[in-house]
């Protein structure tokens, strides 16, 4: 089953062949870390082969495509209309924020502007959000699904300039899907950009 | 309860996929064989990778959890494996992203200290040290692809799979991560002897 795609250079590099070596060493496995990953099983449901809803069955339906490209045209309507109904750019963040609820006007907190997050992701279970404003902690800033179940959202005072953040939903990093993508990503993680009014650059 | 002898054995021999759909008709336990089989890889990447036990171990643990929340999603065609590590190199990208922001990873003096102190070992302990020291030194997604390439043996379908990166740009990646290597480990080499 291993493959082992030895590459000429490397197979005949003795210094990396030691790293190799080394690195293959066995990790040692803590019996209480071991106990604790089989308490952590047994208190999760069983998996269940009835669970066809996250399982991708890629078909080809024309009436389901036909449905889809109309729902995406009138989705894609309405955000046009609201991006030029305000006259200005605005983040995904914000616009989602005018689909679903109302928006907070920009307060005066210590010169400090409020940003609403919207993450529609109904099946999610958890969403926090992550960005350069509280050092990427997926736990300082959880938010809270909306009345209808269907977003997360989460208000959050920022100073005027670029904010780079991302989402984590059930613990894994998504990016705004429809806000701009940050241009210095770490580790190919993808992350997203608000522009905050009053940025003086 | 416990699993009669000879259905033990049976799951011992049973592949991957007929384990999953074993634990997905009913029978958790089976999903324990798994574990069996692929924990020390998956520590031993997330420890390599991440440079901390406590972190290695917290993710291992993670995604292990989330592997057997999502098993339904597991499709038999393709290898348990790849679609283990999948969920594992995510969890360490996010751990990575997680204190990139504010914290350097190095080998920290309680690793080194802890290393040293193990006497049966103290002659591969300042290789290990500065193997350890290079590889932390490593961009994160060269590090990641050498990582799955030569110490797990993945091969490069496998971690396209895995990292949803090309092809042609993991094998760049390797090889990138080989010369860095060589030229750490060389410049220890010039300064010790």
């Amino acid at each position: 089953m291993l493959r082992h795609e030895q590459d000429p250079e490397t197979a005949e590099n003795p210094a990396i062949e030691r790293v190799i070596a080394e690195l293959r060493t066995p990790v040692p496995v803590r019996a209480e870390w071991r106990a604790g990953l089989a308490r952590g099983l047994a208190t999760l449901p069983p998996p269940s082969a009835a669970g066809p809803r996250f399982v991708r069955r890629w078909t080809f339906r024309p009436l389901t495509a036909i449905a889809a490209a109309v729902v995406c045209a009138v989705v894609g309507a309405t955000i046009a209309t609201v991006l030029l109904g305000s006259g200005r750019r605005s983040s995904s963040a914000e616009v989602l924020a005018n689909l679903t609820s109302t928006m907070p006007l920009p307060g005066e907190h210590g010169g400090q502007s409020t940003v609403r997050f919207v993450l529609v992701a109904p099946y999610a279970s958890r969403v926090s959000l992550v960005g350069d404003f509280n050092k990427w902690n997926p736990s300082a800033m959880p938010m809270r699904r909306s009345a209808d179940g269907r977003a997360w959202l989460l208000d959050v005072p920022l100073p005027p300039g670029r904010h780079v953040y991302s989402f984590v939903v059930d613990g894994d990093l998504a990016p705004d899907p429809a806000a701009p993508r940050a241009g210095d990503d770490d580790f190919g993680v993808p992350s997203s950009v608000v522009l905050v009014a009053g940025a003086k650059t | 309860m416990t699993l009669p002898a000879s259905s033990e054995v049976d799951a011992g021999s049973m592949s991957d996929a007929a384990l999953v759909r074993r634990v997905l008709d009913g029978d958790a336990r089976a999903f324990t064989l798994l574990v069996d089989r692929h924990l020390q890889p998956c520590l031993r990447f997330a420890t390599r990778m991440l440079g901390n036990r406590h972190d290695a171990e917290d993710v291992t643990q993670e995604a292990l959890l989330r592997a057997y929340r999502a098993l339904a999603t597991y499709d038999a065609a393709g290898s348990f494996r790849t679609w283990l590590f999948a969920i594992l190199v995510n969890r360490c990208r996010t751990s990575l992203l997680q204190r990139s922001r504010y914290v350097k990873r190095v080998v920290t003096d309680e690793d080194a200290m802890r290393a040293a102190t193990a006497a049966d070992r103290a002659a591969s302990t300042e290789l290990r040290i500065e193997i350890e020291r290079a590889v932390a030194v490593l961009d994160p997604d060269q590090r990641e692809a050498f990582l799955l390439k030569h110490v797990e043996q993945l091969g490069y379908d496998e971690m396209a799979a895995v990292t949803g990166a090309g092809v042609s740009a993991l094998k760049m990646r390797v090889k990138r991560a080989c010369e860095r290597l060589q030229e750490l480990l060389g410049e220890v080499n010039d300064v010790t002897s």
